[in-house]
C-alpha cells in the first residue's frame, strides 16, 4: 500500500497503562486530523540490546512480530485506527527510534530534555479536542524561541484548521503611564511579533496577538491558556537558558497539552 | 452642563434600591386608595379583595426598605456570607401572608358563589358560621367609568412598576426587589381579571341574563385568590429552599463545564446551595495533575462557573475547590520472567521462568515491584502465589492446561501479555 510522505507524522513511545492509553489515544487522534487516511501511525517500543537477544534466544525469533502484532491490535482496538494505519516497531532506545523528520513525538518524559523533534506532552486528554475546539496558543518573547514555536505551531495551525492567538507578556517600562500593555513591548519583541504576524499571513492562518502584563511568564501562559480554553500551547525552548526554562515550568503547571519544537 | 449633570444625578438615584422602594410605595398607595374607595363605594369584592391585596405590597415595600438596608451591610468575621438571606426570610413572610390572603378570598368568592343558591347557603352556613356575608355589586352609568379608569390604571401601574423593580433588583443584586417585582407581575394578571370582572358586570347589567352578575363577580375573584396563591406559593416554595439550601437546579450543567476543563477528570463531588442572590459551589475535583496546576485550574474552573451562574440569575457566586488523586483500587498481579544478567524479559510460561515479579497495582500505576526467584514445582510456584494474593499472572506465550488448573485452584488466573518488554507493560524499574 502506498503511504504518502505526512507533512506531520505522529509517533507514541507504547506503555501499557491508563496514562500510555490516554497518549495512545491522543496520538491517534493527532494522526487521523493531520494525516486522514494516509501514513501510518508510529508505535515505538523500546528495546534495549541485552533485551532483544535474550527474547530472541528464549522465544524464539517469531517473538518480536507477534509482540508488534498483539500491541498493533491493542492499539486498534483502543483508537479504532485501521490495523493497516499502525506501525510498531521495537527500537534499541529513545534517542535512536529513528524518528522521521518533522515529526511529533506524543510522550511525556521526552518533554522535559531537548531533542531533534517535537514533543507533545500530553497529561488525561485523549484528543486535541476532546475538551472543546480551542485556538494553538503560541507563546512569544524577545528571542527566538517564539519564532521556533511559530515555525511548526503556524502550519500546524493551518493543517488542523484553528486558529492561533499569539501571547506576550512584559514589564512595565519606567516612567511610561500608558494602560496598553503593548505600548511598553519592546523593540526586539516587537520585531519577533512582526516576523510571527506576517508569517501567519502568509500560510493564510487566522491569528490574533494578546499582550498583558503578567506577575509570571509561565503562571501567565497557563492561566490565559485555561482563561481562553485554548486546545494545546506550542513552545520552543530557548538556546541561552540553563535555568528556569519556562518550557520546563509551563510544563509543571499546565493540564493542557503543550507542543515543544525540536531544538 | 451643569443642568445636565443635574439630570443625570436624578435619573441615577431612580436607579438606586432605595428609590425604587419608595416610588413602588407611591404606586401601592395610588392602587391602594382607588380600589378600596371604588371597591367600597360599588360593593365590589373582587376590587376590595385586590385593594386588600396592594395594600399588602404597600406594607410590603416598606419592609423591603429596611430589609435592602440590612442585607446591604458588608460580610463580617461572624457573617462570612454577609446577611443576604434576610431577604429570603422576608420572602418567606411575603409568601406566606400572599397564601393567607389568597385562602380568604377564595372563602369569600365561595360564600358569593353559593348565595345564589339559598337553600345550600342556609345549609352551608348552619354547619360552616365563620363564612362572611355576602353583599351585592351596585355600580351605575357614573360610577362605571371611575371603575374602569381604576382598574385599567392599576393594571398599567404594575406592569410599569414590575418592569422597573425586576430590573433595578438584578442590576443592584438584591433578590427580594427581583421577587417584589415578580410579584406585582402576578397582580397586573389579577388586574387584568378585576377589569374583566368590572366590565362584564356592567354589560350584563339590565339584560336577561342579568342574573349572570354575581357568578361573574365572584367567579373573577375566585380567579383572583388562584392567581395569589400561585405566586405566593412560588415565593414561599422559592425561598423555604434558599433557607434550607436546596441545591441551585444547575448541577448537572455545573458538573459538565467542570469536565470541560483540560486536567479535570471528573466531579467527584458538589455541593450547590444559594444565600440571596449569591450562589455558593463547593466542588470536588479528581484530577492527576500535581499540586502547582492546582491554582490554574482553581482560576479556570472558577471563571467558567462565574460566567455560567452570571447568566443564569446569580450575578455573585462563591467557588470553593478541593483537589483529588484518583482513587486507587489496589491489586497484585505477576510477571513471569526470564533473568540473565540486567536483562529481563516477560517469559514464554511459568515454566520456562527463572524469576517472579510480584506487582501492586494501583488501578493506574504498577506501585511497588518486588522480583525473587521462583520455586520448582508448580504447586509451590502456585501456592508462593497464593499467599501473595495475586489475582492474575503474565506470560508472553500459550500456558499449559495443567498450569492453568493449578493456578485456578488458588483463584489465579492467567493472560498473555502483549509484549514481552516489561517496561512496556508498565513496569519501571529503578535499578
Amino acid at each position: 500500500m502506498f503511504h504518502r510522505e505526512n507533512q506531520f507524522p505522529v509517533c507514541v513511545f507504547y506503555r501499557n497503562s491508563p496514562e500510555g492509553h490516554a497518549r495512545t489515544s491522543f496520538a491517534a487522534d493527532l494522526h487521523r486530523r493531520l494525516n486522514g487516511d494516509n501514513g501510518r501511525l508510529l508505535v515505538l517500543l523500546v528495546q534495549p540490546p541485552a533485551e532483544a537477544e535474550l527474547a530472541r534466544r528464549t522465544l524464539g525469533p517469531q517473538a518480536l512480530d507477534a509482540q508488534s502484532q498483539r500491541v498493533a491490535r491493542l492499539v486498534m482496538d483502543q483508537t479504532a485506527l485501521p490495523f493497516e494505519s499502525i506501525q510498531v516497531r521495537a527500537v534499541a532506545s529513545r534517542d535512536e527510534a529513528g524518528i522521521p523528520d518533522g515529526a511529533i513525538v506524543v510522550n511525556r518524559s521526552l518533554a522535559g530534555r531537548r531533542t531533534p523533534f517535537a514533543v507533545m506532552a500530553v497529561y488525561s486528554e485523549t484528543s486535541l479536542e476532546c475538551r472543546g475546539n480551542g485556538s494553538l496558543l503560541i507563546p512569544f518573547g524577545a528571542y527566538e524561541s517564539g519564532q521556533q514555536a511559530a515555525a511548526i505551531g503556524i502550519p500546524l495551525a493551518k493543517a488542523l484548521g484553528k486558529p492561533v492567538i499569539f501571547w506576550h507578556t512584559t514589564l512595565q517600562r519606567p516612567g511610561l503611564t500608558s494602560s496598553v500593555p503593548a505600548e511598553h513591548m519592546r523593540e526586539d519583541s516587537v520585531a519577533v511579533m512582526h516576523s510571527i504576524e506576517s508569517e501567519a499571513d502568509r500560510q493564510g492562518v487566522s491569528f490574533e496577538t494578546v499582550v498583558e502584563h503578567a506577575a509570571r511568564i509561565p503562571e501567565g501562559i497557563v492561566d490565559f491558556a485555561v482563561r481562553r480554553q485554548v486546545s494545546l500551547i506550542v513552545m520552543a525552548r530557548g538556546r541561552r537558558t540553563v535555568c528556569g526554562c519556562h518550557v520546563d515550568q509551563v510544563l509543571t503547571h499546565s493540564a493542557i497539552p503543550v507542543l515543544i519544537a525540536r531544538s | 452642563m451643569e443642568n445636565i449633570a443635574t439630570q443625570r444625578g436624578f435619573l441615577q438615584f431612580f436607579k438606586t434600591p432605595r428609590a425604587t422602594t419608595w416610588v413602588i410605595a407611591l404606586v401601592n398607595l395610588l392602587k391602594v386608595t382607588g380600589k378600596l374607595g371604588a371597591g367600597g363605594l360599588v360593593h365590589s369584592q373582587v376590587l376590595i379583595a385586590d385593594g386588600i391585596h396592594n395594600l399588602a405590597d404597600l406594607a410590603e415595600g416598606l419592609v423591603i426598605g429596611l430589609v435592602i438596608r440590612v442585607s446591604g451591610k458588608p460580610p463580617t468575621a461572624d457573617y462570612p456570607f454577609g446577611r443576604k438571606n434576610v431577604e429570603t426570610f422576608t420572602s418567606l413572610g411575603i409568601g406566606v401572608g400572599l397564601l393567607y390572603l389568597a385562602l380568604q378570598f377564595i372563602v369569600k368568592s365561595l360564600a358569593g358563589l353559593l348565595s345564589l343558591w339559598p337553600a345550600a347557603d342556609v345549609a352551608a352556613r348552619s354547619v360552616a358560621s365563620f363564612l362572611p356575608a355576602v353583599e351585592q355589586v351596585t355600580t351605575s352609568n357614573a360610577t362605571f367609568p371611575w371603575l374602569v379608569a381604576v382598574t385599567v390604571g392599576s393594571f398599567i401601574l404594575s406592569m410599569l412598576g414590575s418592569q422597573y423593580e425586576i430590573a433595578i433588583g438584578k442590576r443592584s443584586g438584591h433578590q427580594v426587589l427581583v421577587d417584589a417585582g415578580r410579584e406585582m407581575r402576578s397582580d397586573s394578571k389579577i388586574e387584568m381579571v378585576t377589569v374583566f370582572a368590572v366590565v362584564g358586570e356592567r354589560v350584563l347589567h339590565g339584560t336577561s341574563i342579568a342574573y349572570l352578575a354575581p357568578v361573574l363577580e365572584h367567579g373573577a375573584t375566585l380567579v383572583v385568590a388562584l392567581m395569589i396563591m400561585h405566586t405566593g406559593w412560588e415565593l414561599f416554595l422559592k425561598a423555604w429552599r434558599v433557607l434550607l439550601q436546596h441545591s441551585i437546579g444547575h448541577d448537572d450543567q455545573i458538573r459538565q463545564l467542570c469536565c470541560g476543563l483540560a486536567g479535570v477528570l471528573a466531579v467527584r463531588d458538589l455541593k450547590t446551595f444559594q444565600i440571596g442572590q449569591l450562589a455558593v459551589c463547593k466542588l470536588d475535583i479528581v484530577t492527576r495533575r500535581g499540586h502547582e496546576a492546582y491554582p490554574h485550574l482553581e482560576a479556570g474552573l472558577r471563571d467558567r462557573l462565574q460566567a455560567y451562574l452570571a447568566e443564569n440569575e446569580f450575578p455573585e457566586a462563591e467557588i470553593k475547590v478541593a483537589f483529588h488523586a484518583p482513587e486507587r483500587s489496589w491489586c497484585r498481579m505477576a510477571f513471569a520472567i526470564v533473568q540473565e544478567g540486567g536483562a529481563r524479559i516477560v517469559a514464554p510460561t511459568l515454566e520456562k521462568a527463572t524469576h517472579l515479579a510480584i506487582c501492586a497495582w494501583d488501578g493506574a500505576e504498577h506501585d511497588r515491584i518486588t522480583i525473587g526467584a521462583l520455586p520448582d514445582s508448580l504447586p509451590a510456584q502456585a501456592a508462593l502465589l497464593a499467599r501473595h494474593h495475586v489475582q492474575t499472572v503474565y506470560v508472553f506465550g500459550d500456558e499449559s492446561e495443567q498450569t492453568v488448573d493449578e493456578l485456578r485452584k488458588h483463584g489465579i488466573g492467567i493472560e498473555q501479555a502483549q509484549s514481552y518488554l516489561l517496561p512496556v507493560m508498565g513496569l519501571r524499574f529503578e535499578h
